[in-house]
């Protein structure tokens, strides 16, 4: 009886009767199946992500400016773009300031997130649901959406936030306070809305990490006698750490070049005093139309964001492949 | 099992993947780098494509520009007198029309006739978009004369000055809107305030303080509303007492905010601040939006655009539109008025344009009289002086906006660079220093001098 090729081949392994042509299609349709499957998904990447990268790469050793644009000059200038950014010192001001404002932003994010999800574990079934449908909703709002509600909190005359405090009337009259005002306080702002959404994804992804820990291991713990603070340290920690390092790593990749949010509230403001990378990249790029120069800023974005990620990957792949 | 060898590519490819979302965000949308073509001449002195043969004008106007009954009287009208020509007219909204202007004219097939805000025609100006006009000049109306203030330049003077760059025309004025001082006809008849007699700042905030102390039962009522970071309003003040923003020395910029007369614009403005109002010490006059808390009746006096007289009479019945009223800003010294900020927009050809002789001529049926005052009937200052002299009582709110434009208006330095100024605004920053207490006027005016004229002396 003649096998059907492709099929027949694939699920009976014991093909020792085959035909030397179907030995040959079968080796070549086992091993390049991955590949074909995932060509149409690499074709869009390369060309929507790759080539708009290689033109911003390209770029940033150019002077592109709008007379450029018009007169379809190319002028390369090497390493000009470059020497502007990094000779300027409020340009290194500001890539410390991304670099502070990321670190405070993960470490909240990813800090509350557990926080939240150990006491997701706690709770019984109508208070845990209650408590996921709120950080859903808080999930859901779009970021430009959840800027406006938070400026209006926050506003110095008509914002709920100033007449609360003021009501209690413990903490002195706050009537007229301007939260925007200085930098620090409106980071304190654009932190309070980062996270408050970026919590709800943390929680939900540690919680469901907590949920495939063997419950037997936090039973032995408890009666060998560790507290809660030791349970999490020696069983939790340990058990997800791939996770932790995972959601750390994606909560810094976000907050290094968070954008909507920075620029919704203030635009970068007081006096630039909220200005990150990528604000700083928007204000040269596309409100000076100066692309050359804002090019070399977004390949310093990368560069740094590798500099500091690459560790992690190594450590990573090594703690898969042990 | 080999396939756990994918994860960490995977992660790569994830972290390749956001990663590089930064890189990608500011590619500008035309391809640059692919060929280092030879630079195409910027302009052509003679405009190409005979208008005998026919074919579509494609014109882009902004929304609230002119009214859709004016664009198709004026449309049908040149489409009679040129045979054969179609008008493809489309309304653009201000939302990121800069981006849009520019992706439009680098194109091979950009719209025939763009407007632009006379703040934003600059950058496109110095850039070589837009078709030189300087020979057209007399052909579309705009006199002999290009110094903008002489009897032969018949342009409103800053108007015409956003459409020159570098001694040349690339555009043509379309119209202008300016500031003058609106309020409630009915609460100055109840203080028994006479507005033609607020000749003078103190004379006006004088009446303000009565009208406060007549109004204070309403709940956070202001006689005269001022936002702290209504730099429009700033700088008239700094005009009045004969200070500039910034003066260009040879092709250096110099901020001028720290020299003794602008500092003079500023606490005028501090005065006014501190005089009847109610308004945020952090905030501009859009947020909230003054014309919405006028009314809500909170506000007897403020200084705002003609067209928030619309908004803050609204539809909804509050207000009536025989109670609100305007009249012109008074100056520091009596019997004058401030040189007000002309905003407006310019009309400008595209450089690679295939119909410029067709553009020319519809640019020259637009700057008629005829249709100058069809402009001024729907609420505009016209370019042309002699129509916006002519406007009448019968548009008395019009009638108070042009003539202070034709007593004096100034609008920003005239270079693209100072769209990056205000994308990241100095002088706002400095408004609120000052009004909060946290740094003096000269201290903070040297601040904002500074980061002025970093950002306006980089390169072109």
């Amino acid at each position: 009886m003649r096998m059907q090729p492709g099929v027949d081949a694939v699920s009976i392994p014991a093909a020792g009767r085959a035909a030397p042509s179907h030995r040959l299609l079968r080796r070549l349709t086992r091993g390049s199946l991955p590949y074909l499957a995932i060509l149409p998904a690499l074709i869009t990447f390369v060309v929507l992500l790759g080539y708009p990268v290689v033109l911003v790469i390209l770029l940033s050793f150019q002077k592109y400016n709008l007379a450029e644009l018009f007169n379809h000059r190319t002028t390369w200038i090497g390493l000009d773009n470059y020497r502007e950014i990094l000779g300027n010192a409020q340009v290194i001001t500001i890539i410390v300031r991304t670099f502070l404002f990321t670190i405070a932003n993960v470490a909240l994010t990813v800090g509350l997130g557990t926080l939240v999800a150990l006491l997701l574990d706690r709770l019984g079934r109508w208070m845990r649901l209650l408590v996921s449908s709120a950080m859903v909703l808080a999930w859901a709002v779009p970021a430009v959406t959840g800027s406006v509600i938070f400026q209006w909190l926050f506003d110095s005359k008509f914002g709920v936030v100033n007449w609360v405090i003021s009501s209690l009337g413990v903490f002195g009259d706050f009537t007229n306070h301007s939260w925007f005002d200085t930098g620090l306080s409106t980071f304190a702002i654009i932190t309070m809305l980062i996270v408050w959404q970026a919590v709800p994804f943390v929680a939900f992804s540690v919680f469901a990490g907590i949920g495939s820990i063997p419950r037997e291991e936090f039973e032995a713990a408890r009666v060998d006698g560790a507290g809660e603070r030791a349970i999490f340290r020696w069983i939790t920690l340990p058990s997800l750490a791939p996770l932790f390092m995972i959601l750390t790593f994606l909560s810094s990749i976000w907050d290094f070049k968070v954008f909507t949010q920075i620029w919704t509230m203030r635009q970068g403001g007081p006096a630039g005093e909220t200005v990150t990378l990528s604000i700083l990249a928007y204000q040269v790029g596309i409100a000076g139309n100066r692309f050359g120069v804002a090019a070399a800023i977004s390949c310093v974005m990368v560069a740094l964001l590798l500099l500091v990620l690459v560790p992690y990957i190594r450590r990573m792949i090594r703690e898969e492949g042990a | 099992m080999n396939t756990r060898r994918f994860i960490p590519i995977a992660l790569l490819a994830l972290v390749g993947l956001t990663a590089c979302q930064a890189a990608a965000t500011v590619a500008p949308a035309t391809p640059a780098a692919s060929t280092a073509t030879a630079p195409s001449a910027p302009a052509a002195a003679t405009p190409a494509a005979a208008t005998a043969q026919g074919g579509t004008l494609t014109v882009w106007l902004m929304k609230g520009s002119l009214p859709d009954n004016l664009v198709a009287q004026l449309n049908s009208e040149f489409q009679s007198t040129h045979p054969g020509w179609t008008v493809n007219y489309q309304v653009q909204n201000w939302d990121g029309i800069v981006a849009k202007l520019t992706t439009a004219l680098a194109s091979n097939n950009p719209p025939d006739i763009v407007e632009m805000g006379n703040t934003q025609a600059a950058a496109f100006e110095q850039a070589g978009a837009l078709m030189d006009l300087t020979s057209q000049r007399q052909a579309l109306g705009g006199g002999t004369s290009s110094d903008g203030t002489s009897a032969d330049e018949l342009w409103l003077g800053s108007l015409n000055d956003s459409s020159m760059w570098d001694g040349k025309l690339y555009a043509m004025p379309f119209y202008a809107g300016d500031r003058v001082v609106i309020y409630r006809k009915d609460l100055f008849a109840a203080a028994g305030i006479d507005p033609k007699t607020l000749t003078s700042k103190d004379k006006l905030l004088a009446a303000a303080k009565t009208l406060q102390a007549k109004n204070a039962s309403v709940k956070d009522f202001s006689g005269l509303y001022t936002a702290g970071q209504n730099w429009y309003e700033l700088a008239q003040f700094i005009w009045d007492e004969g200070g500039q923003i910034a003066v260009n020395n040879n092709g250096t910029w110099q901020a001028q905010l720290e020299s003794a007369a602008s500092m003079k614009g500023i606490q005028d403005y501090v005065d006014y601040f501190k005089a009847a109002s109610t308004g945020p010490a952090d905030n501009d006059e859009m947020n909230p939006p003054q014309y919405d808390i006028f009314h809500q009746g909170r506000i007897g006096m403020m200084i705002g655009n003609l067209w928030e007289v619309g908004s803050a009479i609204g539809t909804d019945g509050k207000l009536k539109a025989d109670q609100v009223g305007v009249f012109a800003i008074p100056g520091h010294v009596d019997g004058t008025t401030v040189p007000v900020f002309l905003g407006g927009s310019d009309l400008g050809i595209a450089a690679n344009s295939k119909n410029q002789q067709a553009a020319l001529d519809w640019l020259k049926l637009e700057n008629s009289e005829k249709y100058q005052q069809l402009s001024a009937q729907a609420g505009n200052i016209p370019a042309l002086k002699s129509v916006a002299a002519a406007i009448g009582p019968d548009n008395p709110n019009l009638q108070v906006g042009a003539a202070e434009a034709a007593a004096g208006s100034r609008f920003t330095p005239n270079d693209p660079r100072w769209a990056s100024v205000e994308a990241n605004n100095p002088i706002k920053a400095m408004m609120t220093q000052i009004l909060t207490g946290k740094a003096s006027i000269a201290d903070a005016a040297k601040a904002a001098d500074q980061q002025i004229d970093q950002i306006m002396n980089t390169p072109l």
